[in-house]
Protein backbone atom coordinates (compact mmCIF):
# COMPACT_ATOMS: atom_id res chain seq x y z
CA UNK A 1 0.00 0.00 0.00
CA UNK A 2 1.30 3.42 -0.91
CA UNK A 3 0.45 6.62 0.94
CA UNK A 4 1.31 9.96 -0.59
CA UNK A 5 1.82 12.73 1.94
CA UNK A 6 2.18 16.27 0.64
CA UNK A 7 5.55 17.78 1.62
CA UNK A 8 4.03 21.19 2.23
CA UNK A 9 1.48 19.79 4.67
CA UNK A 10 3.22 16.86 6.38
CA UNK A 11 6.75 17.22 7.73
CA UNK A 12 9.48 14.60 7.43
CA UNK A 13 10.40 14.36 11.16
CA UNK A 14 6.74 13.78 12.00
CA UNK A 15 6.43 11.00 9.40
CA UNK A 16 9.60 9.38 10.77
CA UNK A 17 8.21 9.58 14.30
CA UNK A 18 4.93 7.99 13.17
CA UNK A 19 6.79 5.18 11.40
CA UNK A 20 8.83 4.57 14.53
CA UNK A 21 5.62 4.32 16.57
CA UNK A 22 3.97 1.98 14.02
CA UNK A 23 7.01 -0.12 13.36
CA UNK A 24 5.74 -3.07 15.40
CA UNK A 25 2.62 -3.29 13.20
CA UNK A 26 4.17 -3.19 9.74
CA UNK A 27 7.31 -2.57 7.71
CA UNK A 28 7.77 0.77 6.00
CA UNK A 29 9.69 2.17 3.09
CA UNK A 30 9.91 5.91 2.57
CA UNK A 31 10.76 7.57 -0.70
CA UNK A 32 9.99 10.99 -2.05
CA UNK A 33 9.40 12.84 -5.24
CA UNK A 34 9.23 16.58 -5.79
CA UNK A 35 5.83 17.02 -4.15
CA UNK A 36 5.18 14.00 -1.94
CA UNK A 37 6.66 11.70 0.66
CA UNK A 38 5.83 8.21 -0.55
CA UNK A 39 5.23 5.89 2.39
CA UNK A 40 4.99 2.28 1.35
CA UNK A 41 3.66 -0.16 3.91
CA UNK A 42 4.47 -3.83 3.62
CA UNK A 43 3.92 -6.87 5.81
CA UNK A 44 0.97 -5.32 7.62
CA UNK A 45 -0.54 -7.53 10.27
CA UNK A 46 -3.53 -9.21 8.64
CA UNK A 47 -6.09 -8.09 11.24
CA UNK A 48 -5.08 -4.43 10.75
CA UNK A 49 -4.84 -4.38 6.99
CA UNK A 50 -8.27 -2.88 6.30
CA UNK A 51 -7.82 0.56 7.88
CA UNK A 52 -4.09 0.62 8.41
CA UNK A 53 -3.27 3.33 5.89
CA UNK A 54 -6.08 5.62 7.08
CA UNK A 55 -5.12 5.13 10.72
CA UNK A 56 -1.50 5.87 9.92
CA UNK A 57 -2.48 9.00 8.02
CA UNK A 58 -4.60 10.14 10.98
CA UNK A 59 -1.73 9.51 13.36
CA UNK A 60 0.67 11.60 11.26
CA UNK A 61 -1.91 14.40 11.18
CA UNK A 62 -2.35 14.26 14.96
CA UNK A 63 1.42 14.63 15.37
CA UNK A 64 1.38 17.63 13.03
CA UNK A 65 -0.94 19.44 15.38
CA UNK A 66 1.43 19.07 18.36
CA UNK B 1 -19.30 26.08 -0.69
CA UNK B 2 -18.46 23.25 -3.05
CA UNK B 3 -18.08 19.71 -1.86
CA UNK B 4 -18.10 16.31 -3.40
CA UNK B 5 -19.75 13.40 -1.67
CA UNK B 6 -18.72 9.87 -2.51
CA UNK B 7 -21.09 7.48 -0.76
CA UNK B 8 -19.27 4.42 -1.99
CA UNK B 9 -16.05 5.63 -0.39
CA UNK B 10 -18.01 6.99 2.62
CA UNK B 11 -16.19 10.24 2.00
CA UNK B 12 -16.68 13.97 1.46
CA UNK B 13 -14.08 16.09 -0.31
CA UNK B 14 -13.90 19.87 -0.24
CA UNK B 15 -11.47 22.73 -0.74
CA UNK B 16 -10.42 25.51 1.60
CA UNK B 17 -8.80 28.79 0.66
CA UNK B 18 -5.54 28.98 2.60
CA UNK B 19 -5.72 32.75 2.78
CA UNK B 20 -8.94 32.47 4.77
CA UNK B 21 -8.14 29.29 6.68
CA UNK B 22 -4.46 28.98 7.63
CA UNK B 23 -2.90 25.54 7.85
CA UNK B 24 -2.61 25.75 11.65
CA UNK B 25 -6.37 26.21 11.99
CA UNK B 26 -6.95 23.26 9.63
CA UNK B 27 -4.64 21.04 11.71
CA UNK B 28 -6.49 22.02 14.89
CA UNK B 29 -9.95 21.50 13.44
CA UNK B 30 -8.89 18.16 11.95
CA UNK B 31 -7.60 17.02 15.31
CA UNK B 32 -11.10 17.30 16.76
CA UNK B 33 -12.47 14.94 14.08
CA UNK B 34 -9.76 12.27 14.26
CA UNK B 35 -11.83 10.01 16.51
CA UNK B 36 -14.80 9.96 14.09
CA UNK B 37 -13.20 10.27 10.67
CA UNK B 38 -10.13 9.52 8.64
CA UNK B 39 -8.69 12.79 7.40
CA UNK B 40 -6.28 13.30 4.57
CA UNK B 41 -4.97 16.69 3.47
CA UNK B 42 -3.52 17.65 0.13
CA UNK B 43 -2.98 20.74 -2.00
CA UNK B 44 -0.90 23.86 -1.65
CA UNK B 45 -0.93 25.68 1.71
CA UNK B 46 -0.22 28.92 -0.13
CA UNK B 47 -3.37 28.65 -2.26
CA UNK B 48 -5.90 25.90 -1.74
CA UNK B 49 -6.04 22.89 0.56
CA UNK B 50 -8.08 19.79 -0.24
CA UNK B 51 -9.69 18.00 2.70
CA UNK B 52 -10.78 14.37 2.46
CA UNK B 53 -13.10 13.40 5.31
CA UNK B 54 -13.90 9.71 5.43
CA UNK B 55 -16.26 8.33 8.06
CA UNK B 56 -14.97 5.53 10.27
CA UNK B 57 -18.51 4.17 10.33
CA UNK B 58 -20.89 4.06 7.37
CA UNK B 59 -22.45 7.52 6.92
CA UNK B 60 -25.43 8.66 4.89
CA UNK B 61 -25.43 11.58 2.47
CA UNK B 62 -27.03 13.78 5.15
CA UNK B 63 -24.51 12.74 7.77
CA UNK B 64 -21.60 13.50 5.46
CA UNK B 65 -23.03 16.96 4.77
CA UNK B 66 -23.46 17.49 8.50
CA UNK B 67 -19.84 16.49 9.02
CA UNK B 68 -18.85 19.09 6.45
CA UNK B 69 -20.77 21.78 8.35
CA UNK B 70 -19.34 20.73 11.69
CA UNK B 71 -15.83 20.85 10.29
CA UNK B 72 -16.37 24.42 9.13
CA UNK B 73 -17.75 25.44 12.51
CA UNK B 74 -14.68 23.98 14.18
CA UNK B 75 -12.48 25.85 11.71
CA UNK B 76 -14.15 29.14 12.64
CA UNK B 77 -13.71 28.32 16.30
CA UNK B 78 -9.95 27.87 15.83
CA UNK B 79 -9.68 30.93 13.62
CA UNK B 80 -11.17 33.02 16.39
CA UNK B 81 -8.90 31.43 18.97
CA UNK B 82 -5.76 32.15 16.96
CA UNK B 83 -6.93 35.70 16.28
CA UNK B 84 -7.53 36.37 20.00
CA UNK B 85 -4.19 34.75 20.87
CA UNK B 86 -2.49 37.09 18.38
CA UNK B 87 -4.23 40.16 19.78
CA UNK B 88 -3.47 39.32 23.41
CA UNK B 89 0.11 38.19 22.90
CA UNK B 90 1.68 41.36 24.30
CA UNK B 91 -0.54 41.37 27.38
CA UNK B 92 0.13 37.67 28.02
CA UNK B 93 3.89 38.15 27.65
CA UNK B 94 3.77 41.09 30.03
CA UNK B 95 1.80 39.17 32.67
CA UNK B 96 4.04 36.12 32.49
CA UNK B 97 7.17 38.28 32.49
CA UNK B 98 6.01 40.21 35.55
CA UNK B 99 5.11 37.00 37.36
CA UNK B 100 8.51 35.48 36.63
CA UNK B 101 10.47 38.56 37.68
CA UNK B 102 8.50 38.98 40.89
CA UNK B 103 9.18 35.34 41.81
CA UNK B 104 12.96 35.82 41.61
CA UNK B 105 14.75 36.03 44.97
CA UNK B 106 16.03 39.59 45.57
CA UNK B 107 19.49 38.46 46.69
CA UNK B 108 20.00 36.68 43.41
CA UNK B 109 19.49 39.76 41.26
CA UNK B 110 23.10 41.00 41.40
CA UNK B 111 25.85 40.58 43.91
CA UNK B 112 27.38 43.95 42.96
CA UNK B 113 24.18 45.85 43.62
CA UNK B 114 24.07 44.77 47.23
CA UNK B 115 27.66 45.90 47.91
CA UNK B 116 27.18 49.39 46.51
CA UNK B 117 26.33 52.18 48.85
CA UNK B 118 25.17 55.72 48.30
CA UNK B 119 28.42 56.82 49.94
CA UNK B 120 30.48 55.35 47.11
CA UNK B 121 31.13 57.89 44.40
CA UNK B 122 33.29 56.35 41.66
CA UNK B 123 32.56 59.21 39.22
CA UNK B 124 33.26 61.97 41.73
CA UNK B 125 29.90 63.61 41.38
CA UNK B 126 29.18 64.17 45.00
CA UNK B 127 30.42 67.52 46.32
CA UNK B 128 29.82 68.42 49.94
CA UNK B 129 27.58 71.42 50.48
CA UNK B 130 30.22 73.21 52.47
CA UNK B 131 32.76 72.83 49.66
CA UNK B 132 30.38 74.14 47.07
CA UNK B 133 28.75 77.04 48.91
CA UNK B 134 31.13 77.66 51.80
CA UNK B 135 30.29 77.57 55.47
CA UNK B 136 26.93 78.80 56.49
CA UNK B 137 27.18 82.21 58.09
CA UNK B 138 25.62 82.38 61.46
CA UNK B 139 23.52 85.43 62.01
CA UNK B 140 24.26 87.40 65.04
CA UNK B 141 21.32 87.92 67.12
CA UNK B 142 20.83 91.50 68.05
CA UNK B 143 18.68 92.15 70.97
CA UNK B 144 17.00 95.35 70.42
CA UNK B 145 16.12 97.05 73.50
CA UNK B 146 12.95 98.83 73.40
Amino acid sequence: MLLRLNKKIYSEPVIKKAIKDFTSLADFEVNQNKKYFLVKTIKIRSELRKDFQDEFSNYVLSLMKK
Amino acid sequence: MKNKINLKENQIVFFLNSKVYPLEAIYSASYVFLDRTYIYLDGDPAKKITIFLKGKEKLSNKQLKSLFGEFHNELLNYLLRTEIAKRNKQVRDFIVGTALVSSLPLAGLSSEDSKESYLDDPLGIVVPWEEKYGRKKTKKKVNKKK
